[in-house]
């Protein structure tokens, strides 16, 4: 619109003089009418005093703009205040019954023409209005609907400008009328992202639904809180006590704590005493919340083994939680039934920096679910094998995972071990003392350490293979793990490393494949030491590593395969184009119509 | 009946003249004229030869297996724990060999056949007063190309995050990227870098010195870098706990530049040419017809229009 104006405007000066040579009768003065002596002529035909040209278009928002105009003291009053008046709202008049610098509408500053004074007025002290501006001398005569006026700039050019129209100016928003019915819906409509208020309380659910923090009462307080599973937060592995365990979310957390002074901690801290995760009581039902004396509601945490508090025996802390493991009987809507938690404790010395790592397990299980049933450990998969489960054997009649051995913060080898995850590599290795001194002992003792106990015999072809069918597994490919070497007799041949290689592929449909395990063989690396080495380090390595043997079948037609390099992008912008065209009817209309008109362009060339 | 043209042809007119006459000479200056200027104007306006062109492709990427770890410990403790899959290395160490549990696996999302990303995890024991403070960890690939050339390499990633606090663990999350210092090839086979990263078999310390293996993997001309500015360092380790590394490495399309073949490079600047000559075929051609109507070179005109349309000659 702005950009309309101005380029109306150069039109509107080419056009003007023509024009007003035309009509010389309409200027009253009956002066010369060129050009030259448009000087003293203001809009709407009316002849004026040379007094309005004081005016300054300094602060004129229009395209002509000019440096500081020095105002002529011969100014009458009245003429000024025409220009500036004094604005109904004074937007910088700030301090009552002061002055405001530049404030030009400032009634309390008693200046008559402000802009003697000032050096400038401050933007919204004076009416702000948008003028256009020519050389005067362009002008002969005006007979635009506009107020317009004739300024001096400072090098003393007269300038001829309009007052344009400009509705920006005037515009204002139209007010709505607000109130307690139609409030909030203002604030969707109009409001967009903003701070988020506090927690809002709302009512408690009729049942809890999965992922619902559960609610838990202290009775001795008189307190309500929620069943808190610590984990790690945040940039480290520490303690966020608050952490709410989630309904039917069943998980382990770890996270670390650090003690400054043990000695104090060891019996204050409720972190390290078992009582504090079972001396409250949960609530079966959210609404529970509602009625609190009434034990119909609430179900008592009991234990499931004997805990004892935190005994400080001089320099170790005893009994300090170290695990704990909440057992949860739920019943659908119905809510929890039964709560038992039980307890792992371990003896901490007193150091002046001391961590623990606690782990905390929260199990649900559906409500008369048998504890039988559940013992029998989770599937790998059903029926393939899902990747980063574990890789079940068996060892007889009884099912347990294949398992490598680890080492502790020492380098030597851990009791603990590490679970191997379907499809996923793993190397890990220890030190080993050689004590024995009997080389068929040490022999069974390292194969033992190799493979874990039980020793695995067979490995499950599908990740939901059941023990007692024989069907489902199939039998590990391994030589004995002791060797005797004949020729030697002070010497013993010990296997210092096992690789489990585990062959597997995907059967079933392509578009839904099963993983299974088409065997499994362990492979045994020796090492001859002498009988005197006895009280040395020898490394044991354990690795597995899964090997997908997956043949799979030839590609559709049309799908290349990924070593062919064949041109099978010959037709490529028509393929993507009519690919395209498949997700939506309206866009593959196009590139039809284009290939027409490229086609129809051609033939057209041919033939002029 | 109003009548429209439906159908024209232009005619066909000869001019004659000796072979060494002006009119022979003119035909050979505009001739030059027509052809040389166009070469001149593609070539001089540069681009002319496509010296450099590039293709997508998702690389063949494979973990080889190969890990060579060292942890920096705080000062307390001094020096640093290692361990390496390579056996000469790990005799090396002595006391400061630690082994880890390392688990790792390749995943290919899209089942097109090509690896998408890794998920290593290492797990380094510690005893309760040791406190890693920084990581150099050293991965290795093979990696594939197979569109353009085939080119294959050993390649590595390079990981080294330190930390002024002790960390519990390290979570690396990039992008295994090409550099390439020169284009490759557009065909054949490049096995220029089919060497390995890390001389395994070698039982001098030299080749296991991590600033020989960067220094020597530096001088080729294409690379793999390691693409995470910022690995993420959880802190707060319990004293039996392990330091854990954590790394998830994705194997992205790369946009790889190579030199084109010579039909390549013959085709783009035939298009060039071409579309510049027409330019000049077309203005010539006004020329030599302006020229030879107006006999401004004297030949003889032999004409082949039928007789009857002969009159239009005046008017040009």
């Amino acid at each position: 619109m702005c950009t309309l104006q101005l380029l109306m405007l150069p039109v509107f000066v080419l056009m003007l003089p023509e024009g007003a040579q035309h009509q010389p009768s309409f200027f009253p003065t009956g002066t010369v009418p060129t050009p030259a002596v448009l000087g003293p002529v203001t809009p709407g035909g009316t002849p004026q005093s040379s007094s309005v040209e004081t005016a300054t278009p300094q602060d004129v928002p229009g395209i002509f703009t000019m440096g500081p105009t020095p105002v002529t003291p011969s100014m009458p009053g009245n003429r000024s205040m025409d220009l500036f008046p004094v604005l109904p709202i004074c937007i910088c008049d700030l301090t009552p019954g002061a002055c405001d610098l530049n404030c030009c509408c400032d009634r309390d500053c008693y200046i008559l023409h402000p802009r003697t004074v000032f050096s400038f007025c401050l933007p919204g002290s004076v009416r702000s209005s948008s003028w256009v501006c020519v050389d005067n001398s362009l002008i002969f005569r005006s007979n635009s609907p506009f107020p317009s006026r004739v300024f001096t700039d400072s090098n003393g050019i007269r300038q001829f400008c309009v007052l344009v129209n400009n509705s920006k100016l005037n515009y204002s928003q139209k007010l709505q009328k607000v109130n307690a019915t139609n409030f909030q819906a203002l604030a969707v409509e109009f409001g967009g992202e903003s701070f988020p208020s506090a927690l809002q309380t709302q009512l408690p659910p009729l049942f809890y639904r999965a992922g619902d923090p559960i609610l838990t009462y202290f009775p001795k307080w008189s307190v309500i809180s929620l069943l808190r599973q610590p984990a790690g937060v945040g940039t480290g592995e520490l303690c966020a006590d608050r952490n709410p365990a989630g309904f039917l979310e069943s998980k382990s957390t770890t996270c670390t704590r650090f003690f400054k002074n043990l000695t104090n901690s060891c019996t204050l801290d409720p972190a390290l005493d078992a009582a504090s995760y079972y001396n409250f009581t949960v609530l079966k039902i959210p609404t529970g919340l509602t009625d609190l004396q009434n034990m119909k509601f609430q179900v008592p945490v009991t234990l499931a083994s004997q805990a004892s508090p935190p005994l400080l025996v001089g320099n170790t802390c005893q009994n300090a939680v170290s695990q704990v493991i909440y057992d949860i009987e739920t019943n659908g809507t119905f809510g929890i039934q039964k709560v038992s938690v039980s307890f792992g404790q371990t003896n901490l010395t007193i150091e002046p920096d001391v961590s623990l790592q606690q782990e905390f397990i929260i199990h649900f299980r559906a409500f008369q679910q048998s504890m039988s049933t559940s013992l029998t450990g989770p599937r790998s998969g059903n029926p393939g094998y899902i990747v980063g489960k574990p890789l079940l054997v068996r060892t007889g009649d009884t099912s347990h995972s294949m398992t490598l051995l680890q080492s502790q913060g020492y380098g030597t080898c851990s009791i603990k071990r590490y679970e191997v995850q379907f499809g996923v590599n793993a190397i890990s290795g220890c030190k080993f003392r050689l004590m024995d001194t009997d080389c068929s002992r040490l022999q069974q003792e390292i194969c033992q350490t190799l493979h874990g106990r039980p020793t695995p015999e067979h490995v499950a072809i599908f990740g939901n293979a059941d023990p007692a069918q024989k069907g489902g597994w199939t039998r590990i490919l391994r030589k004995n793990c002791s060797v005797s070497i004949m020729n030697c007799t002070s010497c013993c041949f010990i296997p210092v490393s096992l690789e489990i290689q585990v062959l597997w592929a995907y059967v079933g449909l392509q578009s839904n494949p099963q993983a299974q395990v088409s065997g499994a063989r362990f492979l045994y690396h020796y090492k001859t030491i002498r009988d005197s080495h006895q009280g040395t380090d020898v490394h044991l390595t354990t690795l597995v590593n899964f090997v997908d043997i997956t043949q799979k079948p030839e590609p559709p037609k049309g799908q290349p395969r990924m070593d062919w390099k064949l041109p099978f992008d010959f037709f490529f912008p028509f393929k993507v184009a009519f690919s395209r065209g498949v997700d939506s009817q309206k866009c593959s209309v196009s590139p039809i119509l284009i290939l027409c008109l490229f086609l129809l362009g051609i033939f057209n060339l041919e033939t002029t | 009946m109003a009548l429209y043209e439906l159908f024209s042809h232009p005619a066909e007119r000869g001019y004659r003249a000796g072979l060494c006459s002006k009119a022979a000479l003119f035909l050979l200056l505009a001739a030059a004229l027509t052809y040389i200027p166009p070469l001149l104007v593609a070539y001089r306006s540069h681009g002319f030869w496509l010296k450099r062109s590039s293709y997508e492709e998702q690389p063949t990427v494979r973990f080889q297996h190969q890990v060579l770890l060292v942890a920096l410990l705080g000062p307390e403790h001094g020096g640093f724990l290692a361990w390496s899959t390579f056996p000469a290395f790990n005799r090396l160490q002595g006391d400061h060999l630690r082994v880890p549990l390392v688990s790792s696996r390749e995943e290919d999302r899209n089942q097109d056949g090509k690896m998408d990303m890794l998920h290593l995890k290492l797990e380094l024991p510690l005893q309760p007063t040791e406190h890693v403070l920084g990581v150099q960890l050293i991965l290795t690939f093979s990696y594939q190309l197979h569109r353009m050339s085939t080119f294959v390499m050993q390649s590595m990633a390079f990981l080294q995050s330190s930390f002024a606090v002790p960390g519990s663990q390290l979570y690396v999350n990039g992008d295994l990227r090409l550099q390439q210092k020169q284009p490759l090839g557009y065909s054949g086979l490049d096995v220029r870098y089919n060497v390995s990263v890390i001389n395994g078999t070698s039982p001098f310390a030299y080749d296991y010195d991590l600033t020989h293996i960067v220094a020597a993997y530096q001088e080729r001309n294409v690379t793999t870098v390691l693409n995470d500015a910022n690995p993420i360092w959880l802190v707060g380790r319990a004293a039996e706990a392990p330091f854990v590394i954590n790394a998830v490495i994705r194997y992205p399309v790369e946009v790889i530049s190579y030199q084109p073949g010579f039909w390549e490079m013959v085709k783009f600047a035939w298009v060039q040419y071409v579309s510049i000559l027409l330019i000049f075929l077309w203005v010539f051609k006004r020329i030599k017809i302006f020229v030879f109507q107006n006999q401004v070179v004297t030949t003889i005109p032999v004409t082949a229009m039928p007789p009857g349309e002969v009159y239009k000659e005046h008017l040009s």
